[in-house]
């Protein structure tokens, strides 16, 4: 029977005051689990009502009797992205939806327009916008419209700067950074707390901005949505918002950064790390590189709408293009600060749940670094569309195709680590195994969206929302999950029930395909992104079986992710004493106490075996008492 | 936090944080810190260089034209300042590198003294180019290049406002920092008299040091590029 | 640890620093001197018959940069620092060089195809037919505005696109 240590990190101190004021990265790492996954189940409360709202065509919520009206009026003109010109122009396409995905085509002129329900809908059945119609009708069917637009842009913020951003490197990064390199804590405490604060205000500001006002500008924030529509107080609020998480963002990796280069424990170089290390580095990089960009391009964005400064305004002989440019220099290499933490944890769960040495550690090491800098140089692949240059298309489209090369290395690396392994198939394993499934799809469809022609057949519809869902979801959140079972045991020092667990990971997966997979089908057969509403169209038979089965996926994977909160809060304080190395795992954080005490280990540790070397070193010598192997 | 485990040695210096192994190990953290600060500095400065290379590109003629606006000695009187208290600054950390403290106080309020200068230039460049109306963006006030009074611009320039978007925005950006390395430097100076620092521990001043280089060097590139070419 | 241990680190003395001021000082000047009082393109010209552009700029730009590198070299230590920090500032100058360079294709060459599209289109006569058949519009001008406003004709979308194309061109 295992027993937790008598003095750890969680009792070492009491009060409200002592986790407030804490300095050590295990309790931070916590206050930023409570409030990122709270935002993660908030979000996700917003993805169900987008779903029910889709899930038959026809508005659902604040339908009034706006719908019948408007047949009596014109034939089927019953939405689809119809409203008031703000509206239809956010629908169009340049905005909120979540990770980045190749979000948007503004058009230059500022005119945006619903290009893909024209192609799918023949003139004498689809009218986007009756300037006849009453303002009495405009306001209730914007109603139902706006509500539907905050709520995707609720989702979209809150899960992209609220939860996937912070969710690896702020809560499984700073638990397990100094304890993997063996240091007593981060380079910079103080900075670590700061960083948290920082995210609670950043986070207050945009969700009140949100929630108080009419924020319609999606989570790009292009150009002209972003200076002319909704309330000038709650645009900039937002866009400060944004502005405070970036710098929570770029110091928690300048804080990484340094804790890897300086603080690692004696005789630990460089490639004896384990490889969520150098995830974490490669996202560290990202996030100091890439975040001051949006900072600065949040600061021009307030100045014009404040001031007017012209630079992003054409009317003023600005270029609101230009903002796009900005914005995804940012916001694309931030798709990889969302993945590569991904990838770091998939390394740890293949190799200590099939008990093999990783394959290739060093080509996984620096196609995590080469991820991160080619990820600088491809952003305009979201922006095919916008009337860029066509060269800077091609250019864009070129390097694009050049991601797949790291990424298949590390695919191909731990199918490779997994062939011949005693594979276990624990929770951690499963969502490893998930992931490795779900990311190939989603990592395969980004090929169809960076080949520049097929782009623009698939441009803002969902496929694009079911490519990055797959790689988001799939992908970074499906690594999360799996990380946070994995180290669950040694965070609190207890484990959940696996059959509980195996279930909801089940119910994930299947849930998940069923949201997800509809959706390529949706967008390659022209559902646009973005629509509350999608009656009136060419297909809306086809559209409304899809939807109505994505919908029943995404209450499927709400289910799965309802359950997996239950198990592990209970098993966080009720669940059986885990013991100090459960999985069997090789790398310095299985060599201390679950939970850890406040000095991180009992003893300073020193290398005595790489985290991989299962072949030459047996689990059971690993001991908290030496940190390390125990001595003979 | 208390109980750190005490395998500091025998003498350890009181600045040194409880998870670091020793003073060098420390020193270099917060010098690789600031380091990588910087650069996020460098790319936040970049964003608005970006700016003006694009722009600058699509319309030379308009920049070439509103930077005859600008005052030439005052941004030369300004770029002297600034490379002044940079030595100034560097034989400060020389100096306490040398465990001379007297001196480094000595210098940090010479540096403190010239970013003052500079600042007082800067407003009064400001309010000149207000009275003028040379706001940025829409609230540009100034019929000048229109009327074709100002010397050396032959043709009527399009959207000169933009010209001075930029200019305030880098400007603007740019003296916000000068305040916040002398804020900085102010505070260093200050712990410098009261003995903090020696040649063992120094870091702040160090840091504050290659802050105030940076900001040097902004303004080194900031100025050629605003009021020459 | 890090690879940099010497505990008493090479302290220049403080002639280095003098130098170097004094040096900026001059650079300083000179880059006054040149982008107010000269204009090098016609001077170059008429003393030795090159025709050269952009000279002024070129020079000014490249006393600031020596500038930039004496300032980063001995002011910021990174001469004798480890050269870990050499490695960060100068990486983080390559990223925002990607971002200009990456940026420029687009702002240097936007609209050329769209005109060379628009030139095919002009010389292969569409335009006409199209005047001819309003309602074939939308076919081509695939980005056009709401449908059901363009019906009043192809002229008007044909001189959008014209200006469209021009614009773009800056």
């Amino acid at each position: 029977m295992n027993k937790l240590p008598e003095k750890h990190f969680i009792n070492s101190s009491r009060g409200i005051k002592s986790w407030l004021l804490t300095m050590d990265h295990k309790r931070i790492a916590i206050l930023y689990m409570i409030m990122v996954m709270s935002a993660f189940y908030v979000a996700g409360i917003f993805a169900l009502i987008v779903r029910l709202e889709l899930a038959k065509p026809g508005a659902l919520f604040f339908k009034d009797t706006v719908i019948e009206k408007q047949v009596d009026k014109s034939g089927a003109q019953k939405g689809s992205g119809a409203a008031g010109s703000t509206v239809a122009a956010d629908e169009a396409g340049t905005g909120p939806e979540p990770a980045g995905a190749e979000g948007a085509g503004g058009d230059e002129t500022g005119v945006a327009v619903p290009a893909a329900a024209e192609q799918t809908a023949p003139d004498n059945q689809y009218k986007p916008i009756d300037p006849g119609m009453s303002g009495d009708d405009k306001a209730r069917m914007a109603k139902s419209q706006v509500f539907y637009n905050k709520m995707f842009t609720l989702h979209g913020v809150i899960m992209v700067f609220l939860f996937i951003i912070p969710s690896v490197p702020a809560i499984l990064g700073n638990f397990l950074l100094p304890l993997m390199i063996g240091a007593r804590d981060v380079a910079f405490p103080r900075l670590n707390l700061a960083s948290w604060y920082l995210y609670l205000i950043g986070a207050a500001f945009s969700v009140f901005a949100i929630l108080h006002g009419t924020v319609d500008t999606g989570w790009t924030f292009y150009a002209p949505y972003s200076t002319q529509t909704g309330g000038n107080a709650t645009v900039i609020m937002i866009t400060m918002g944004v502005f405070i998480l970036g710098f929570s963002s770029i110091f928690t990796g300048l804080n990484f950064a340094v804790t890897i280069h300086k603080m690692r424990a004696p005789g630990i170089g460089w490639f004896d790390m384990p490889l969520f290390v150098w995830g974490i580095y490669a996202t560290a990089l990202v996030q100091i590189l890439a975040t001051p960009v949006i900072g600065i391009t949040m600061v021009l964005l307030v100045l014009e709408r404040w001031l007017g400064i012209g630079i992003f305004d054409p009317a003023l002989g600005g270029d609101p293009v230009l903002f796009q440019h900005f914005f995804w220099f940012y916001s694309h290499p931030a798709v990889y600060i969302m993945i590569l933490p991904g990838f770091a944890i998939i390394n740890e769960l293949v190799t200590v749940h099939s008990r093999r040495h990783i394959f290739g550690y060093k080509a996984i090491a620096f196609s995590s670094v080469a991820i991160a800098m080619l990820g600088f140089m491809v952003w305009g692949h979201h922006m095919f569309v916008s009337g860029q240059s066509e060269f800077s298309s091609m250019v864009f489209s070129f390097i694009t195709v050049f991601i797949g090369i790291p990424s298949g290395i590390k695919i191909f690396n731990w199918v490779a680590t997994l062939y011949k392994g005693s594979i276990a198939w624990t929770t951690p394993m499963l969502y490893a195994a998930s992931f490795l499934i779900l990311f190939t799809i989603g990592g395969l469809t980004g090929v169809h969206l960076g080949a520049l022609g097929t782009n623009v057949h698939l441009h803002d519809t969902y496929f694009v929302v079911a490519h990055f869902h797959y790689v988001m979801v799939g992908g970074t959140v499906i690594a999360f999950l799996g990380g946070l079972h994995h180290w669950w045991p040694k965070i609190f020092g207890r484990m959940y029930n696996e059959l509980w667990a195996k279930i909801a990971c089940g119910l994930v997966f299947f849930g998940f395909n069923m949201t997800f997979f509809t959706q390529f089908y949706l967008g390659s057969q022209g559902m646009p992104r973005r629509y509350h509403d999608y009656s009136g169209m060419l297909k809306t038979n086809l559209f409304e079986s899809l939807h109505g089965f994505s919908s029943w996926g995404a209450m499927v994977l709400g289910l799965g992710l309802l359950i997996i909160a239950i198990y592990l809060i209970h098993a966080a304080f009720k669940g059986e004493p885990a013991g100090d190395n459960p999985w069997g795992g090789l790398s310095l954080e299985w060599a201390t106490t679950s939970p850890p005490p406040t000095e991180n280990f009992l003893v300073d540790p020193e290398y005595t075996h790489g985290p991989y070397d299962y072949d030459r070193v047996l689990p059971e010598d690993m001991s908290s008492e030496t940190a390390g192997l125990r001595k003979v | 936090m208390s109980q750190a485990i005490d395998d500091h040695g025998p003498r350890q210096h009181p600045a040194l944080a409880h998870h670091f192994n020793d003073m060098e190990q420390q020193h270099e953290s917060l010098k690789m810190g600031l380091w990588l600060f910087l650069v996020t500095e460098l790319l936040l400065f970049g964003g608005l260089f970006g700016v003006y290379v694009f722009f600058r590109v699509w319309h030379p003629e308009m920049f070439a034209g509103a930077s005859k606006m600008l005052n030439t000695w005052l941004g030369t009187l300004n770029a002297f300042v600034l490379i002044a208290s940079s030595v100034t600054v560097a034989l400060a950390v020389r100096c306490i590198r040398l465990d001379q403290p007297k001196k480094t106080v000595w210098y940090l309020l010479a540096t403190i003294a010239f970013a003052g200068v500079f600042m007082i230039v800067k407003y009064f460049e400001y309010t000149h180019k207000f009275h003028a109306g040379l706001f940025p963006g829409e609230n540009f006030n100034n019929l000048d290049f229109a009327l074709g009074k100002v010397e050396g611009v032959v043709a009527p320039i399009q959207n000169p406002h933009v010209f001075f978007s930029i200019y305030f925005g880098m400007t603007g950006l740019h003296s916000l920092h000068v305040l916040g390395g002398m804020f900085f430097l102010t505070w260093a100076a200050w712990r410098t008299s009261k003995g903090a620092y020696s040649s063992e521990y120094y870091s702040p001043v160090e840091l504050g040091g290659l802050y105030w280089h940076f900001v040097d060097l902004i303004w080194i590139y900031l100025f050629p590029l605003l009021y020459l070419i | 640890m890090s690879a940099h241990s010497d505990k008493h680190p090479h302290v220049p003395p403080a002639r280095v620093y003098y130098g170097v001021g004094a040096i900026l000082f001059i650079l300083t000047a000179i880059t006054v001197v040149t982008g107010k009082c000269l204009q090098l393109d016609s001077m170059v010209e008429e003393v030795f018959k090159l025709k050269f552009t952009g000279l002024n700029l070129i020079l000014v730009m490249a006393a600031a940069t020596i500038e930039a590198v004496l300032v980063a070299l001995f002011f910021m230590n990174l001469l004798y620092d480890n050269k870990m920090y050499m490695l960060i500032f100068v990486g983080s100058l390559m990223f925002l060089s990607f971002f200009f360079i990456l940026t420029l294709f687009d702002t240097v060459h936007r609209g050329r195809v769209y005109a060379e599209r628009d030139t095919i289109w002009t010389e292969s006569g569409i335009y006409d037919k199209l005047r001819a058949n309003p309602g074939a519009v939308r076919s081509i001008h695939g980005h056009d505005d709401a449908p059901g406003s363009d019906a009043p004709g192809s002229d008007a979308a044909h001189d959008e696109q014209d200006s469209e194309a021009e614009g773009r061109d800056h």
